[in-house]
């Protein structure tokens, strides 16, 4: 892969283990499926894939990595609902927001809507999940998804995500805020991020990023959790939009986490001469060459009461 | 509603009272079931809520094949079982003529499975299945 030299210029700075790192961007991803315990027991659909070679991912027990070449959608078990192919690093943010049956959720940038029904079937399709997203064509896929998956306890909504706080404030139990960025970590999966790639694009984002997360954490109740995640390794996307949260907000705060398996690095608490708030490093930025996957980075924002 | 739901009752003696957790509601011409939670929300001018139960028309109701995968596997009547390959054939569109002609079904619509899994409805005539997948969702070879 024809890297960009600013890119690896940014990056070598502060990536551990950097060849590897460029090694493992080299390498394809191999599908990842999580299992749709909305359409059956987790044994029942297992028993269906006796020809798939599965991995178990270590942090979530309904994720399976598939070892040997199967065209997942030309499959019954795809059809049925059963099985969703998600990349194991994506499964990560849900996982750490750690929805509640009879919650109220709000899912932000909620299109095309893999971490939706991960939600919903965490929640049992009980409670409430407000799936809301900008872009219309990008909603047509996320209600095909919520059918195919069977997610009932989802309201799909067309509202620019920068207002929601101001619509429902203090609504929501958890919010999630998979943010659209640079899409650096997504590499590995699709190159097209590069075309677009420059440090002016990531300032764009950087800027979108902090009016949604300002947003999100509006929306959010007090003792409400809220988990801001990115599929990118630039700081002004991720440590800069926390830091600006924290310093706009004194009654947030970050929670560490921990997943089984799950190699994370702490962020980075300086950048470009930007010193970041010193809870950023409650943060955590996950890796291609780490854990075989995309890359991440995951905050969880907690709200106190004021 | 309750027009509906004995449909179902008389259809495929599912029983209604184990759709009593969820909430179906009309919205022009179609019904949808959702969460209570989700029945309730009214903000934000949503643009659906929960998924597509069926399509009403002024004598008869069709039922969605997304549906019919989540609560297809409570009904006691009227189900045609096939195996993989005819599964597979199903959920691509086509018609099956079936090897064996199942008993005590009526002919008409029929809800179709895989194991426990049910994949949609059918139309079953003389020994003839036809998939009611909808172009839209059926499984592309």
């Amino acid at each position: 892969m024809q890297l960009p030299a600013k890119f690896i210029n940014r990056y070598q700075k502060f990536i551990p283990d950097f060849d590897r790192f460029l090694k493992t961007l080299d390498t394809p991803l191999r599908s990842v499926i999580r299992i749709n315990t909305l359409k059956g027991e987790k044994e029942e659909i297992l028993r269906l894939l006796s020809d798939f070679k599965l991995e178990p991912i270590p942090w979530y027990d309904l994720a399976y990595r598939v070892k040997n070449n199967i065209q997942i959608g030309n499959r019954l078990e795809y059809f049925l609902g059963l099985i969703y192919v998600q990349e194991a690093a994506s499964m990560i943010p849900p996982l750490v927001l750690d929805p509640q049956p009879g919650e109220k959720v709000l899912d932000l940038t909620a299109a095309p809507g893999s971490k939706t029904t991960q939600i919903a079937s965490m929640m049992k399709n009980t409670g409430l999940i407000v799936a809301n997203d900008v872009n219309r064509k990008r909603i047509r896929a996320l209600l095909t998804n919520i059918e195919r998956y069977g997610a009932l306890n989802v309201v799909v909504t067309n509202k620019r995500g920068e207002r929601i706080g101001e619509f429902l404030p203090g609504y929501f139990d958890r919010v999630l805020l998979d943010a659209p960025c640079s899409l650096e970590g997504m590499l590995r999966k699709n190159d097209h991020a590069l075309t677009r790639w420059s440090e002016s694009n990531i300032l764009r984002s950087s800027m979108i990023q902090k009016s949604l997360l300002a947003s999100a954490f509006k929306a959010l109740k007090p003792e409400g959790i809220l988990v801001y995640s990115t599929c990118t390794f630039a700081p002004e996307e991720n440590e800069a939009v926390v830091s600006f949260l924290l310093e706009q907000n004194p009654n947030a705060s970050i929670e560490p986490f921990t997943l089984p398996g799950l190699i994370t690095h702490p962020a980075l608490t300086l950048w470009q001469r930007t010193r970041f708030h010193p809870d950023v490093l409650k943060t955590s930025r996950i890796y291609p060459h780490d854990n075989n996957t995309e890359g991440f980075f995951v905050a969880k924002i907690k709200k106190a009461v004021k | 509603m309750e027009q509906f739901l004995k449909h179902l009752a008389d259809n495929f003696a599912i029983n209604p009272e184990l759709l009593k957790d969820f909430k179906i509601l009309k919205f022009g011409d179609e019904l949808f079931i959702m969460s209570k939670e989700a029945a309730i929300f009214k903000e934000l001018k949503p643009m659906q809520r929960g998924i597509r139960m069926a399509k009403v028309f002024k004598h008869s109701s069709k039922l969605s094949t997304s549906s019919i995968q989540l609560f297809g596997k409570f009904a006691k009547k009227n189900i045609i079982q096939l195996d993989y390959d005819e599964a597979l054939r199903f959920a691509q569109g086509f018609e099956l003529v079936l090897r064996s002609q199942p008993s005590e079904i009526v002919e008409g619509l029929v809800i179709v499975k895989y194991c426990e899994f049910a994949l949609g409805i059918g139309n079953y005539k003389e020994g003839k299945l036809k998939s009611r997948v909808p172009r839209s969702q059926v499984l592309r070879t």
